[in-house]
């Protein structure tokens, strides 16, 4: 590589936006470069200078308008969709009256059960950001949380620690969501927080993994050892099936 | 969204540079998030959320500049390119530089970062104090990847001659 192909690089080798090949030819050359290695040095010595102006702390005062704002719009959510479930509801009659088919009822109704479950999953995740403190136990360690649940809840939940997969544990709460107590497991990916319900199946619950997205969070549902999952994030989609996937494989070992 | 609370109070700040004002762009920004709620696609909450402060933070900025009688972008623009010119006359001096440079102090560093034109000093904080990718920085700014490289390589070089310029200064005063 040429010095100015490796100039224009240095700022993206800097910010660590090189793909591997790339960087590792671009540290190639800096290494046997006096000139840009100095022109590295140079961008290298403004990060903790700048890092010096800090970052400006919230006022206590915005913070709490902040926090209103989004409660009021929390219980707007609530009103949106009951609105929503009525006029699936009367979508679904019409159904009914014009095909006869009892087929689309179920299908329906199983949405709208399901719609409703995930509804109340999406809420209780949020209200977990909204405060911090929500955790009851903070441990990443399974054998300390799946003890703590026993007396709490009237099942066993599935603990897994996915910590070496990229997913650490941070802790767990018993939450009641859907109509009955749950278990609230918290994991962690890079800054977004992922939860996830676990809580006895019952029939209605059928044995295929869903995904679904509602207001921005995905949602993904399935059903194994008895035990029905529902892990929900803002973490992208690809990410949370992954997620998914290894909770499901390692609750079955 | 609470999360993002600090991050987005902070490029309020950096953009208007004016507590109040970024204190009620921020309110206005996150009463615009809950209402577009449903254009989020789920993921780089972060990004989505900051993008509206920007935006918010624009037409403040727009406002007051019909308003009021601020300093324009390109007044400020001139002085800057000045430093840099006075600068680079003295580049063989490399070593020194890097000195002063590491030598100026938090409030040197503030008013530094205040003289940058808000194009360059917005690109500047989403990616140091944010910590954005370069990939985030385009979708907020509304700009290609490129022109977020050379707006922040433009932005780090008028830091560096404006903290060397702001450490002659002082130096000046102390003889």
């Amino acid at each position: 590589m040429k010095c100015e192909e490796v100039r224009e690089l240095l700022e993206a080798l800097h910010d660590n936006e090189l793909v591997p090949e790339t960087r590792a030819a671009v540290v190639e050359h800096v290494q046997g470069c006096s000139g840009c290695a100095r022109a590295l040095r140079d961008l290298e010595v403004l990060r903790p200078v700048i890092a010096k102006a800090g970052r400006f702390v919230t006022p206590a005062e915005l913070r709490a308008r902040i926090i209103r704002t989004l409660r009021h719009r929390d219980a707007g959510f609530a009103r949106g969709w009951r609105w929503r479930t009525l006029s699936a509801l009367v979508a679904s009659h019409a159904a009914m009256i014009i095909g006869g088919g009892l087929i689309v009822y179920v299908a329906t109704s199983d949405y709208l059960r399901h719609g409703s479950a995930t509804r109340e999953v999406v809420a209780a995740h949020v209200r977990s950001l909204l405060d911090e403190r929500r955790l009851a136990l903070t441990s990443g360690d399974q054998h300390t949380v799946r003890p703590w649940f026993a007396g709490k809840l009237d099942f066993s939940p599935e603990v897994v620690n996915l910590e070496q997969d990229g997913f650490p544990l941070l802790g767990a709460r018993v939450d009641y969501v859907d109509g009955r107590y749950q278990a609230a497991l918290e994991y962690t990916r890079r800054n977004h927080k992922i939860t996830v319900f676990e809580a006895p199946a019952d029939e209605t619950w059928v044995n295929a993994t869903r995904r679904s997205v509602h207001n921005g969070y995905n949602v993904i549902q399935w059903v194994s050892g008895g035990l029905s999952y529902q892990a929900i994030s803002d973490l992208n989609g690809s990410e949370l099936g992954h997620f998914a996937a290894l909770l499901r494989r390692k609750s079955k070992e | 969204m609470l999360p993002h609370l600090d991050s987005a109070y902070g490029l309020a700040r950096w953009m208007l540079r004016h507590p109040h004002e970024a204190e009620d762009a921020v309110q206005d920004a996150y009463v615009r998030a809950l209402e577009h709620f449903d254009t989020y696609q789920g993921r780089g909450e972060k990004a989505w959320l900051l993008t509206i402060v920007r935006n918010v933070c624009l037409m403040r900025l727009r406002r007051s500049r019909q308003s009021a009688n601020v300093v324009m972008i390109e007044d400020v623009l001139g002085q800057v390119e000045q430093a840099v010119a006075e600068s680079s006359s003295a580049k063989a001096a490399a070593d020194p530089e890097t000195a002063s440079i590491a030598r100026a102090e938090r409030n040197e560093v503030h008013r530094a970062l205040g003289r940058l034109p808000t194009s360059f000093r917005e690109v500047l904080v989403l990616r140091e104090f944010e910590e954005l990718t370069y990939k985030e920085i385009a979708d907020v700014v509304g700009v290609p990847i490129g022109t977020v490289m050379s707006r922040l390589a433009r932005a780090r070089s008028l830091m560096r001659s404006l903290l060397i310029e702001a450490d002659r200064g002082e130096h000046k005063n102390e003889v």
